[in-house]
């Protein structure tokens, strides 16, 4: 087992628990996706813990580029994010698992013996929530950059001259953005944005 | 304000929310240890009652925070305003380098609470007489130093004892805004914090 995570204590508990099964062994740790990576090539794990928000390389990024070179590598995340948008881009990049910190240990071991056994190992909730995601449409890139301007307080006349365009044409893509978030105003745009992991903090 | 919002936010899933997942993480991981060896169980129990300290501390700050930090108040000012409270009988010796200009708020807040902790542990840990609060603006770069004449501790000794515990957040949230934390410590001869942090010029 490999456990990546950014967050020291958090990651030394949970090597501390797999350690103590007799049926797996934690190899190595990482704190980031890059170092992770590096890792994985020395140790080649069976199952890799991946969070998800980390410095240097996010954990997406990292189970991509693991997955590249390695098409067997398993993944489970562990994150404390449980927006849809991160989900699916945590499924899509290839992790057969999901689950949400201050998960029980029983959970923990049940998800990384049923990953190794070659299945998914998706709770209840979260799968809700990926199905909710596959079903709406996704904000394309333009909308994105708005919606992060948005975030750190930017006007439209702001959005515009950063993003070297008119403000009648921010304006259109802030229509777009809470259409397609079914908000009523800014402000919930970026809450419900939050919320399904569209944008983060 | 859409921004303070955000901000808050930030704050909670940084530190709380972090420490939450920490301390159940380590709870768990006791529980399992529990009745095949007591004294591991032990540990991360500690650990556990640490971090929920810490926590707390966090959150207490948080809401001096809210009271204290006023929209446009630069980071020197601020700054300098809790060492005072936190330094509050003791010599403090307070310092700005370079030239003051605004930075990301997030930087600022980490530095903040950097700072924060490394004065907490010197009054507290180190009984330091005398504080040095320095911060510098480079060109290119933000340094940050807390020096005290307090008891200094081993670094090597006791990694779970609170002031170590605490040094391994500021270390963390050093790097969480792309800096470095150095610690320069002697038993008897006080302890010095450095972070130096790049800064964009264009922020």
């Amino acid at each position: 087992m490999l456990v990546v995570d950014d967050h020291a204590i958090l990651r030394s508990g949970v090597a501390a628990m797999i350690d103590r099964q007799t049926d797996m062994v934690m190899v190595a740790e990482a704190g980031d996706g890059r170092q992770a990576i590096e890792l994985f090539r020395q140790y080649k794990p069976d199952v890799t813990l991946m969070d998800l928000v980390m410095p240097v390389m996010d954990g997406v990024e990292a189970i991509r580029a693991i997955r590249r070179e390695f098409p067997q590598s398993r993944f489970i995340v562990l994150t404390t994010f449980d927006g849809d948008e991160d989900i699916y881009r945590a499924i899509q990049a290839g992790a057969q698992g999901y689950l949400l910190k201050g998960m029980k240990r029983e959970e923990l071991f049940e998800a990384i013996k049923a990953v190794h056994a070659g299945s998914r190992y998706i709770p209840t909730v979260v799968a809700r929530s990926l199905d909710a995601r596959r079903t709406s449409p996704g904000l394309t890139r333009r909308e994105l950059e708005v919606l992060k301007l948005i975030m750190d307080g930017k006007s439209n006349r702001e959005i515009a001259g950063a993003l070297s365009t008119t403000e009648g044409t921010v304006k259109s893509y802030v229509v777009n953005i809470l259409n397609k978030l079914d908000a009523n105003d800014r402000t919930q745009a970026v809450t419900i944005a939050l919320k399904r992991g569209i944008v983060h903090l | 304000m859409l921004s303070e919002r955000i901000r808050i936010a930030r704050e909670i899933h940084d530190t709380l929310a972090q420490g939450f997942a920490g301390i159940s993480t380590q709870l768990e991981a006791g529980k399992e240890a529990l009745f095949s060896s007591p004294h591991v169980a032990h540990e991360h129990l500690n650990l556990a009652n640490l971090l929920a300290r810490s926590c707390l501390e966090e959150a207490r700050q948080y809401v001096w925070d809210l009271r204290h930090h006023v929209e446009g108040d630069d980071l020197a000012s601020v700054l300098a305003s809790m060492s005072r409270k936190l330094a509050a009988g003791l010599l403090l010796d307070f310092k700005v380098l370079g030239y003051p200009r605004p930075i990301s708020e997030t930087v600022e807040s980490n530095l903040l609470r950097i700072a924060q902790e490394a004065i907490i542990n010197a009054v507290k840990h180190a009984h330091a007489r005398r504080i040095q609060v320095e911060i510098c603006y480079g060109s290119q770069s933000l340094r940050l130093c807390v020096r005290d004449d307090g008891c200094g501790f081993d670094p090597q000794r006791a990694p779970a004892a609170e002031g170590h515990f605490g040094l391994l957040g500021m270390s963390e949230r050093a790097k969480s805004i792309g800096g470095l934390l150095r610690l320069q410590t002697t038993l008897g001869k006080g302890t010095e914090i450095i972070v130096e942090v790049p800064v964009d010029n264009k922020l």
